[in-house]
């Protein structure tokens, strides 16, 4: 198989540019009154957390605010980089308005996510885990952990509300809500 | 002056309250609010109910509380009459709190379908090894209303609530309400009645073990801490719980924070430390935020900071939060990842109690390991030590996911089959599931199949046959899941999952995906389940860390133990769970489940990287002369496939 034909074909769909970008003045501020270490160990075990909590808030953490963290703390902004980088929560573009959250853990699969998250990539015409739906309206993400809820496997969340003993019709439902 | 009256001062008035609740007039209502009742509605169904008694002008107390264990009936809903047992009520919907509030608040205060059994007011302790049936018949207990004792239940009956006695009783919310229930009763008593050398012998002489998945002595762990010399010490709580099936750190950050942050605290004494790291996996918001809570409310209390109740010591606890990588439950990884960096496991020794935390002695213990220590030190160490058998003392609480009747965390004595765990704790398998495996060790252990299940669940017993008690989250396949199926998923989490720091497990988890992948999708062939056998062994000699080198170990075991599956793929291009044929990835275009990819080539990796052999399909590697003996290097295919190499080797 050509070069060309694997590019086209795993080639991830643009990012949707952010309504709006990081505030670097609420980054700022955030690192001002929660972020303040007493020594230069604390300044490195804070990193994370502030990359969190900023996650948290604008549902991505940029290179930008990155930076914003590392001149805070005193630290390299290679070290931030390299949790931001590393770690399977962060994320450094922003997700699409609807989030799909299927959760594989392995009850969850037992009970047959697989397929659903199979039949899930096909329908929103991606083909890896994080990736937004070619035109912008769907973030799919698997949580590959357990979400917790093992009772009602397999499940997903959905912006926030969980579903629970899905089949491949209440999927199919759940994805054309979201891609009305 | 060690002073401990303003403790006592804090239990008496917090004891009064809780007495005050138990006796109130008014209703009591409880719901059960945790991470497993979060996704049925119970935040709903707990604020529908502050609005309808409010409304309706019912005098009633709406509390929260944690998990009861009943993962499969959430929500739970439990309702206190004025003299009346608590009566728990399950599957309660989030459009049901009307009728809920007609017919267990008002009325006759029976709703008998939803009812799972009555409650006494001590809740559902009971003093091991005694299970709660036993507990419930010496007690005589007989149904209320036509209603039976909660002890009872078919899931409660082999069981024996202990470490979670408090879980779904107490507000976790309320440091109050956990003292009233004999909290920190321990830390003080290790704080102004103990030398720090009598807490750890009480531990040595409990026998217990570490709860996390390796095993190790919990009070030879401490004492080495303690012998390290030192300025500064560190004590961290591992409650990065990362496999994708196990959640009873979870629960009990969730249902009990402050026994953790107890545990911590009397490891911080023990060993001298003045820090103590609670590191928690970001998956858990709820856990994260009750254990903070937590962690406040003991500092308002007087029982963090400076000179703790006069006795001179310091302590503080820190709150650290993963960000979603496996790795970083393994200990020096866990510790790298508190500092800041790449959570990437280092070789051992040092360890950690000589060298962790900024270079410090630190002790690191799981979540659960911690939480028995309030009850050694409060009780004894001999007292423990009864408790199971002598390899593997205390109760232990289990996970187990799948097509069970009731999923949940369960706690039991250590000391009960397998078989017994899945029909008369767990209930047996769903209607229309067959019993097919049992996954040990998380994803770490190996796969039992039915004629294995009369090994005992403790730390010892099944190991000869490749199981592991691990955190002791178990999964239950039914004849849906094929063996190939599940190999695929467990090496796909470890492929996801591996850090990338040394190459065995960095190519060898996907070299072995893709193995996998070509036995699901019909291109495999029978040498494909030696190359498992090969590359999985080589993985488990050479990888650096723990997760690594169990990494393909449930795969070995598949491989072992349901080989007719794997051959039914092969050899009739079959799949036998459902009997269809497989439609055969000719091109070899893997579209595999959690990463889309595309494979021009199924060797690619291993030869691009040129670890894993080179073998075309057709070659018969570790057949029956090259495998004689069945060791590694008896096997390698390199030397069976490419003797022109040799040639060239042997040029003058």
């Amino acid at each position: 198989m050509s070069q060309s034909t694997e590019a086209q074909r795993v080639a991830p769909a643009p990012p949707p540019q952010p309504a709006q970008p990081i505030d670097l003045g609420w980054v700022q501020h955030l690192m001002d009154e929660e972020f303040n270490a007493r020594d230069w160990r604390e300044a490195n075990e804070l990193a994370l957390l502030a990359l969190m909590e900023i996650q948290e808030h604008w549902g991505y953490c940029s290179e930008d605010a990155a930076a914003v963290v590392a001149d805070h703390l005193g630290i390299e902004l290679q070290r931030v980089y390299a949790l931001l980088t590393f770690y399977g929560d962060l994320r450094t573009t922003p997700r699409a308005d609807n989030v799909y959250i299927a959760c594989d853990g392995a009850a969850c699969n037992v009970l047959g996510s697989g397929q659903l998250v199979e039949r899930l990539f096909d329908r929103l015409g991606i083909i890896r885990k994080g990736q937004t739906s070619p035109d912008g309206k769907v973030t799919m993400e698997i949580f590959s952990g357990c979400m917790g809820a093992c009772q009602i496997g397999p499940m997903a969340t959905v912006n926030g509300k969980a579903y629970g003993n899905l089949t491949p019709e209440k999927v199919d439902q759940i994805v054309n809500e979201l891609l009305k | 002056m060690a002073d401990r009256s303003p403790f006592d001062q804090l239990h008496a008035r917090a004891t009064a309250a809780w007495d005050a609740l138990q006796s109130s007039d008014k209703t009591v209502i409880t719901v059960n609010v945790h991470g497993g009742s979060l996704p049925v509605g119970a935040e709903d169904i707990y604020k529908n109910l502050v609005f309808l008694t409010e409304t309706r002008q019912i005098p009633a107390i709406v509390r929260q509380t944690g998990s009861l264990g009943f993962e499969f009936a959430e929500t739970i809903v439990q309702v206190k009459r004025p003299n009346e047992p608590t009566i728990v009520y399950g599957h309660i919907g989030e459009d049901e709190v009307i009728e809920l509030i007609e017919r267990a608040v008002e009325g006759d205060g029976v709703w008998a379908e939803k009812a799972l059994g009555w409650l006494e007011p001590q809740g559902l302790v009971v003093e091991p090894p005694l299970t709660l049936e036993q507990s419930a018949d010496a007690a005589g207990l007989e149904d209320y209303k036509g209603i039976p004792p909660l002890k009872r239940h078919p899931y409660l009956r082999r069981q024996t609530r202990w470490l979670s006695r408090r879980w779904g009783r107490i507000d976790p919310e309320s440091i109050e309400e956990y003292i009233a229930e004999g909290g920190y009763q321990g830390f003080v008593k290790a704080l102004t009645e103990m030398t720090p050398d009598q807490v750890i012998e009480e531990v040595k002489k409990t026998n217990i073990r570490g709860r996390g998945g390796a095993g190790f002595q919990m009070g030879i762990k401490w004492e080495s801490g303690r012998k390290s010399r030192n300025n500064q010490k560190y004590v961290i709580c591992n409650g990065h719980e990362g496999e994708p099936n196990v959640f009873k750190d979870r629960r009990t950050f969730e249902s009990d924070p402050h026994v953790v942050l107890e545990g911590i605290m009397i490891g911080c004494v023990a060993i001298s430390a003045t820090v103590g790291y609670a590191f928690i996996g970001g998956e858990f918001p709820l856990g994260i935020k009750r254990f903070k809570q937590a962690v406040k409310a003991a500092e308002r209390a007087g029982l963090l900071g400076k000179n703790i109740l006069g006795t001179g010591i310091d302590l503080e606890v820190r709150v650290r939060i993963g960000g979603g990588a496996y790795i970083s439950g393994e200990g020096s990884a866990l510790i790298y990842s508190v500092q800041g960096d790449r959570p990437q496991p280092r070789t051992k020794p040092p360890r950690s109690v000589e060298y962790g935390l900024w270079g410090k002695p630190t002790v690191v213990n799981n979540v659960e390991t911690l939480a028995n220590a309030p009850d050694i030190v409060m009780r004894g160490g001999e007292w423990f030590h009864a408790i199971g058998p002598d390899h593997s003392t205390g109760t232990k609480l289990v996970t187990i996911a799948g097509p069970v009747e009731y999923t949940g965390v369960s706690e039991i004595v250590m000391d009960m089959s397998i078989h017994d765990l899945i029909y008369e704790v767990h209930g047996g398998m769903r209607r229309g599931s067959e019993f097919k495996g049992f996954q040990t060790g998380g994803v770490s252990g190996g796969c039992l199949p039915a004629d294995q299940l009369h090994f005992k669940v403790d730390f010892e017993d099944m190991n000869g046959v490749g199981g592991m008690l691990g955190s002791a989250g178990f999964i239950v396949l039914d004849h849906h899941t094929t063996a190939v199926e599940w190999a695929r998923y467990l090496m796909k989490f470890n492929a996801d999952e591996s850090c990338g720091k040394c190459t065995p497990c960095r190519l060898g988890c996907p070299a072995m995906t893709e193995i996998l992948d070509r036995v699901r999708f019909g291109t495999g062939h029978e040498s494909d389940l030696d190359l498992i056998n090969y590359t999985g062994k080589q993985i488990i000699e050479i990888s650096l860390c723990g997760l690594g080198q169990a990494a393909p170990a449930p795969i070995l075991s598949l491989v072992q133990n349901y080989r007719d599956d794997f051959l039914s793929y092969i050899r009739d291009k079959r799949n036998p769970a459902t009997g269809q044929a497989l439609e055969g990835a000719a091109d070899l275009v893997v579209l595999t489940r959690g990463t889309h990819r595309v494979i021009d080539d199924p060797y690619r990796i291993g030869r691009e990287a040129q670890r894993a052999p080179q073998i075309l399909p057709g070659r018969e590697i570790g057949s029956e002369e090259t495998n004689r003996k069945g060791d590694i290097g008896d096997a390698d295919p390199r030397r069976a496939a490419q003797p022109q190499d040799d040639a060239l080797l042997r040029r003058p």
